[in-house]
């Protein structure tokens, strides 16, 4: 169980969050929205912030990161340089004071349980810069596993993988994690990445908590104009201040029921074959439509937009 | 392809022939004279390998050599640990990285003749600071009489010299770590030594390459600073190759002995340095 109280992460107003314990919670905020802030604070790397920190109900804000025992995983794919694979998942057991003797065996069979957990059981003997990218970071996940405490901490851990490879990792990290009830923070700004990994997301925007719950339930019911943006890709469409309009919404067919109807002035179309984007103007905002398959719409030309009023997102 | 390899010829023909007048038509002249007994321009006289059996031979030659090894190993021992050391001291950041440069880079701007001239006043026993300094403590110290004090002397000096560039290297290489590698050690539990030796040592690696690689072939080279301090004594203790060769070329004008010595001293240090390096690549390779 992870609880922070009162955390300082720099914004308006002080953080405090029950995270759901032995579940994947989402993190997502934009740059500098205080989500390494949040890490370090949970980590113990930050001991002189103000806020305390929870885990198993027991206060560990005075604790040294080591002693905390969570796991971090990083942006950068970061491994002791010189140490082979094995060695380096074994670090933070060997630094426990875990790698003698007896133990050694028992050790062994951990790190050989992880590295085949995630995929690298044939690569313990090599040097981490003999190895691509995604297993360096596969490397750097099981050693944050290897610290076998309650609590892991992955701060945009694929960002820096190609595509490919993020997306395979990303479909099995919630395999790789949650095996053990690990209560995991997974720091992003990919609001796809709430929905495939997430069991909750939290929203951090100017280094304060927007809203939390379950990807959907926030999805579905935003707090703030803020709240829904952030939930959103390609970002919500703004009317006004009060109504909002989620680009998967807009439809260039009405239908049965009544309608709220824009007229839209197309700048460009952003086709991949499966959907198209249509940046255009409405009511002198700028706009994005997000539509199903090939849209038979120029760019210069006229549309009419169609959403039915329940999808439109009103704040009063 | 075998045109486009032609082109590459012509793009690199200037600067094989900058190099070819440079470096080897000089090298290949001491090697021609390496071989020959030369009395005047034009009487010359052919003696294989004579001049290199000889100067093998000679034990002032070995004397140096030893010498100059010594001193190599010596400087190294000393500058690097203590340039890793400065570097490690210095914080990465802020206004006073700006000053900690500027002052590390002093010595390295100053000409080596000027190094020389200023140590020797300032290990003067009478007038100079460390020199007058040391004889008020009690302890009995000349550079001029003592082959000891001269060696302490010379490794003091070159040490304040070149320390310098070591530990800027090795801030630079310092510099270029990210800090989540500091943070994953944090969380591991390590030991100031341990993060040292696991995390920034490697990291290091390829500039202490470097460093290493610049301060054996300078050491080896070494001439200005004990020709100005000591001029090679007191005796012959502070002769090195560098200026036992001078002697023999400029002082006494042996143009074929000076030849085979300045071949063989060429070929030591290249040897020297090819063996620090690719055992050093070797390693790095099995290691991979």
């Amino acid at each position: 169980m992870l609880y922070i109280r009162a955390l300082d992460l720099g914004g308006p107003h002080a953080f405090s969050h029950h995270f759901a314990e032995g579940a994947i919670t989402v993190v997502l905020g934009r740059n500098n929205a205080g989500k390494t802030r949040l890490a370090r604070a949970v980590a113990g790397l930050d001991p002189s912030r103000p806020g305390t920190v929870f885990i198993n109900g027991a206060d560990v804000s005075t604790l040294s990161a080591r002693r905390r025992r969570v796991g971090l995983v990083y942006q950068a794919f970061v491994n002791y340089p010189n140490w082979s694979v094995f060695d380096n998942i074994a670090s933070p057991m060997k630094a426990a004071g875990r790698g003698r003797d007896r133990d050694a065996d028992e050790m062994a069979r951990t790190v050989e349980a992880l590295a085949d957990r995630l995929q690298i059981g044939d690569l313990l003997d090599r040097l981490p810069e003999a190895l691509s990218g995604g297993q360096q970071q596969r490397v750097a996940i099981a050693r944050a596993l290897a610290q076998q405490g309650d609590v892991l901490v992955m701060d945009e851990p694929l960002v820096n993988l190609d595509y490919k490879l993020r997306e395979e990792l990303s479909l099995q990290l919630r395999e790789i994690v949650q095996s053990d009830g690990l209560t995991v923070l997974y720091l992003t700004s990919d609001p796809k990445d709430a929905f495939t990994l997430g069991d909750e997301v939290l929203l951090l925007q100017d280094r304060t908590k927007l809203q939390s719950g379950t990807p959907l339930a926030v999805y579905n019911a935003p707090v703030s104009a803020a709240a829904a943006d952030l939930m959103s890709d390609p970002g919500v469409n703004r009317l006004g201040e009060q109504i909002l309009v989620r680009p998967e919404h807009l439809r260039l067919a009405p239908s049965a029921d009544g309608d709220a109807v824009f007229e839209a002035e197309v700048n460009s179309v952003e086709t991949s074959g499966a959907e198209t984007f249509l940046h255009c103007r409405v009511g002198g905002a700028d706009w994005v439509a997000r539509l199903p398959g090939m849209a038979d719409v120029q760019a210069g030309a006229r549309a009419r937009l169609y959403v039915a009023e329940d999808d439109l997102i009103r704040f009063d | 392809m075998q045109r486009a390899n032609n082109r590459a010829w012509l793009a690199v023909a200037p600067v094989v022939l900058v190099v070819a007048f440079t470096a080897i038509a000089p090298l290949m002249t001491v090697v021609n004279y390496s071989v020959q007994d030369i009395f005047d321009v034009h009487t010359r006289l052919f003696v294989g390998l004579d001049w290199y059996r000889e100067t093998l031979r000679d034990p002032r030659f070995l004397e140096a050599l030893a010498r100059q090894l010594g001193f190599s190993a010596l400087v190294l021992a000393l500058e690097i640990p203590l340039g890793i050391w400065i570097a490690r001291c210095m914080p990465l950041q802020g206004r006073m990285t700006v000053a900690f440069l500027i002052v590390l880079a002093v010595p390295l701007l100053i000409p080596w003749n000027v190094v020389g001239v200023i140590w020797q006043i300032f290990a003067r026993p009478d007038i100079g600071l460390l020199g007058a300094a040391v004889t008020a403590l009690g302890v009995s110290y000349n550079y001029t009489s003592s082959a000891l004090d001269a060696w302490i002397t010379l490794a003091l000096m070159d040490m304040w010299h070149w320390t310098s560039l070591v530990a800027l290297l090795c801030f630079a290489g310092l510099a270029a770590i990210p800090p989540a590698y500091y943070q994953a050690a944090e969380l591991d539990g390590a030991s100031r030594w341990q993060v040292f030796r696991h995390v920034e040592l490697p990291h290091l690696k390829s500039v202490l390459t470097i460093a290493v690689l610049l301060r054996l072939m300078d050491s080896l080279m070494i001439y200005t600073e004990p020709f100005v301090l000591t001029g090679g004594g007191p005796g012959a203790s502070t002769t090195f190759l560098s200026q036992y060769l001078t002697s023999m070329a400029v002082g006494q004008f042996d143009l074929g002995p000076a030849a085979a010595f300045s071949v063989l001293y060429f070929l030591l240090i290249l040897l020297l340095c090819w063996l620090f390096y690719t055992s050093v690549m070797k390693r790095g390779d099995e290691a991979a």
